[in-house]
């Protein structure tokens, strides 16, 4: 499934990268297309990928029990879903279903561990990204936390 | 000082009565009141209702400015007054004063860019200002719309809301803290819809809700390059009279009835960082 | 200035006379209840005869003097504030009609006081309030009753031990404003120097058994004036002192004086400036009518802040702040003046003593140190 067309990766998370760190993303990267309805991945998973969103919606969501399906957050064109392929035991946290048609890079996780152990300049770059992007989604927790509307 | 001005007390209420009541969501009501003689209003601006022998509260004018035929109050039932006001029905009487206080920048919006950012009842004096753009609408540039509830229930206006979304003119983005699995928009906080808003880096930002959902939201509005006196947020403080008598609206050096309730965020970013100003 | 003329103490009644003769009712400082406080005047036996009154931090005593000066205390624990601002006041009544409501303004008949006794200072806090009350929305109550005042002023013939009127630029002695400024002077005869600032004033003065001033009388008046402005009991540096509290809204002084602070709102009620007010509805119990009061409030009670939610200021640090930074800070912006004219009554009346001269001292010590670090 690989493409290794670089030319056809463009996502905010790799801005900036070198040629070289993008032809390695690039070996571990496909285009692909998901339906509405469809899980991306359901919690306790083995996680193995991450999603470079660039159009359509994914809804992150856990089933409450008594409290049925509660929306946490829902992702979109320039999010990131997926970082628990970075930290064992990667295993997915939350169910990803999509609530509008997601076109998304898929990135293989478990091609990338062995490539940013092996090169820590190229792992330090994706750690950096992804660090981001955990920051940006602890921040938004946060505030869901505080219940700014009330 | 002229003789009359003194002959008048301006702490009386002026007896009217409520025309119509809608239930908005579990706490949350609009009434349409008739209007006082004469009475109209700019977007932003607010009343002082009176409850017979209850008591009086400030309250933000949510209706259309155009109208003169009605006045439209959206009121969140959370004391003894709002739940009381909360009780009227369509003949009952109450009082009204005002309106008072500096509303939204209409004049300085216009020609330009405008967005809008809501969070719950905030959107409530907000909409004076969406009617104003729309009743408007070759006055203003790019008008982006965003807005953000606790759940999908507690959405203010809905019909309305939907009814905006569909229009080509403006662009609405609506979100909700969390939901259950039937609802298809975006779940996340307000602020996640800012980098998604159209605008020229003149736009004018008018941004209503509780205090730090303002301060988040007119930081993340900084940060797409908006300047600080671009930004205006809407202060909240008790009111016990809405003209600058009572000293309770204190707000740093600003009665929050006079000089305000809306400010830019150039002025207001200082307060916002000053615990328990 | 008006030339001075000299009234003897014995024909100190006729002044008292000339006053409810046009009507005035003479309010003026009496003692009651171990304490000078302002009342209604009759006759000159009214007036705290022979009596002083002792005052620090948290502290105060009536002591007699050595003569039989009318005028010879410092400063009386309520305010003018109570006459012309009154603690209680009904604004209107409402009346069940038709299955809706009628609204009457409270009808206001204005009381014609002759103030008696007012202090530099306590003109300057009448100012004050003049200013609050006739803005964009004049307080027709307190216009209707300030409009018809008489002001005698009495210059202090002594300086209490917290008062900073010169601090503040407020006193000791009266400059206009007032309808008639007397100096008591107590050398030789017991007699007052009297101007009038008013032809109401004039007026009154030509009614009375007066000898013209000699050039001693004046220079005993000046050097008077002269020694109370070099004897104030506390000084306050008033240099940049709007920056000074705005830039020091988060300063640990605040935390200091929290820990003494009993949040009892005792400097709010003594304060002439203090002007906050909440409002109350009264329904009568059949319902037939209710009427809307407004009464004193105070920026250091809990539910002064209170909105949806709670109250913003919890902490008695933040109360503390919003006070003071809102007399000496805040005000200035509002209203163009400070809010304090350095009386000295909330230092006084504090039952801890907490005195807003070393709080700023303090915030202004602590800030250089910081600097210079």
């Amino acid at each position: 499934m690989p493409t290794g067309d670089i030319e056809r990766i463009d996502h905010p998370l790799l801005e900036g990268l070198s040629d070289t760190h993008m032809e390695m993303i690039a070996s571990c990267a496909w285009g692909d297309r998901f339906e509405t309805g469809e899980y991306l991945f359901r919690v306790g998973e083995s996680a193995t990928r991450a999603y470079l969103i660039s159009a359509g919606r994914l809804a992150l969501e856990l089933d409450g029990g008594g409290r049925g399906v509660v929306q946490i957050a829902t992702l979109r064109e320039s999010d990131v879903a997926g970082f628990s392929w970075i930290f064992p035991p990667h295993r997915w946290k939350w169910d990803g279903r999509v609530v509008e048609p997601v076109e998304a890079i898929v990135l293989d996780g478990e091609a990338l561990r062995t490539m940013k152990a092996a090169d820590h300049d190229f792992g330090y770059e994706l750690l950096l990204r992804f660090s981001a992007v955990i920051g940006s989604r602890l921040q938004a927790a946060r505030m869901q936390l505080m219940d700014v509307y009330a | 000082m002229t003789t009359a001005q003194l002959r008048s007390e301006p702490m009386l209420t002026t007896p009217t009565r409520v025309l119509a009541r809608t239930q908005e969501t579990a706490d949350t009501f609009t009434i349409e009141v008739e209007p006082p003689p004469g009475f109209s209003f700019r977007p932003g601006e607010f009343t002082m209702l009176y409850v017979y022998g209850v008591g009086e509260v400030p309250i933000s004018i949510s209706g259309d400015p155009d109208r003169t035929d009605t006045l439209t109050l959206t009121i969140r039932a959370v004391g003894k007054v709002t739940e009381a006001v909360g009780r009227l029905q369509p003949g009952d009487p109450l009082g009204v004063r005002g309106p008072y206080g500096v509303g939204w920048p209409m004049e300085a919006a216009r020609g330009r860019d405008v967005v809008i950012v809501g969070g719950g009842i905030g959107l409530a004096p907000l909409r004076s200002a969406i009617y104003e753009i729309l009743n408007h609408r070759a006055d203003y540039g790019l008008v982006s719309i965003a807005v953000g509830f606790r759940r999908p229930e507690e959405i203010l206006y809905v019909d309305q809301v939907h009814e905006w979304r569909q229009r080509f003119d403006i662009d609405l983005e609506l979100t909700v803290d969390t939901a259950g699995d039937t609802w298809r928009g975006p779940v996340g906080v307000v602020t996640r819809l800012i980098p998604m808003l159209d605008f020229s880096d003149t736009a004018v930002a008018m941004v209503c809700g509780p205090e730090i959902m303002m301060m988040f939201t007119a930081r993340a509005l900084r940060d797409r390059g908006f300047a600080p006196d671009n930004i205006h947020v809407s202060l909240e403080r008790n009111m016990k009279c809405g003209i600058g008598l009572c000293g309770h609206c204190q707000y740093g050096q600003h009665f929050v009835c006079m000089a305000g309730p809306v400010k830019p965020f150039s002025q207001a970013e200082r307060l916002f960082g000053i615990r328990e100003l | 200035m008006e030339a001075a003329s000299v009234l003897e103490r014995r024909n100190f009644n006729g002044l008292l006379d000339a006053l409810t003769a046009r009507g005035y009712r003479p309010i003026g400082p009496v003692l009651e209840a171990g304490r000078i406080v302002y009342g209604p005047i009759q006759r000159d036996s009214d007036l705290p005869i022979g009596k002083t009154d002792i005052h620090d931090g948290g502290m105060y005593r009536i002591a007699d003097r050595p003569d039989d000066a009318l005028f010879g205390y410092n400063l009386p624990s309520d305010s003018w504030k109570q006459y012309l601002f009154p603690p209680h006041s009904r604004l209107w009544t409402a009346t069940k009609s038709n299955g809706s409501f009628t609204v009457a303004a409270e009808e206001i008949d204005p009381p014609r006081y002759a103030l008696l006794g007012v202090r530099a200072c306590e003109l300057a806090a009448i100012r004050v309030q003049d200013t609050v009350f006739t803005g964009a929305f004049p307080d027709r109550q307190y216009n209707a009753v300030r409009d018809d005042v008489l002001i005698v002023g009495v210059n202090c013939g002594q300086a209490g031990g917290t008062c900073f009127c010169t601090s503040m630029g407020t006193g000791p002695q009266l400059t206009d404003g007032y309808d008639l400024v007397l100096t008591e002077l107590l050398d030789g005869d017991h007699r007052f120097l009297v101007r009038s600032g008013t032809a109401t004033g004039a007026d009154i003065l030509r009614e009375l058994p007066l000898t013209p001033a000699t050039p001693a009388d004046c220079a005993e008046a000046e050097a008077l004036i002269e020694h109370v402005s070099g004897h104030m009991g506390r000084m306050l540096d008033t240099d940049g002192i709007k920056d000074l509290l705005y830039d020091n809204a988060e300063h640990e002084r605040w935390d200091d004086v929290a820990t003494r602070c009993l949040a009892c709102a005792n400097c709010t009620m003594v304060c002439p400036t203090c002007f906050c007010v909440t409002t109350e509805d009264r329904p009568t119990l059949d319902g037939a009518t209710a009427e809307r009061w407004r009464t004193w409030d105070s920026c250091f009670s809990l539910g002064f802040s209170h909105i949806h939610g709670g109250p913003i200021r919890t902490s008695v640090k933040a109360r503390y702040r919003q006070w003071m930074t809102h007399k000496l800070a805040t005000w200035i912006d509002q209203f163009g003046t400070s809010g304090c004219v350095g009386c000295g009554r909330c230092i006084t009346w504090c039952p801890v003593g907490i005195d807003i001269t070393h709080e700023v001292a303090a915030i202004r010590t602590e800030e250089a140190v910081h600097a210079h670090r």
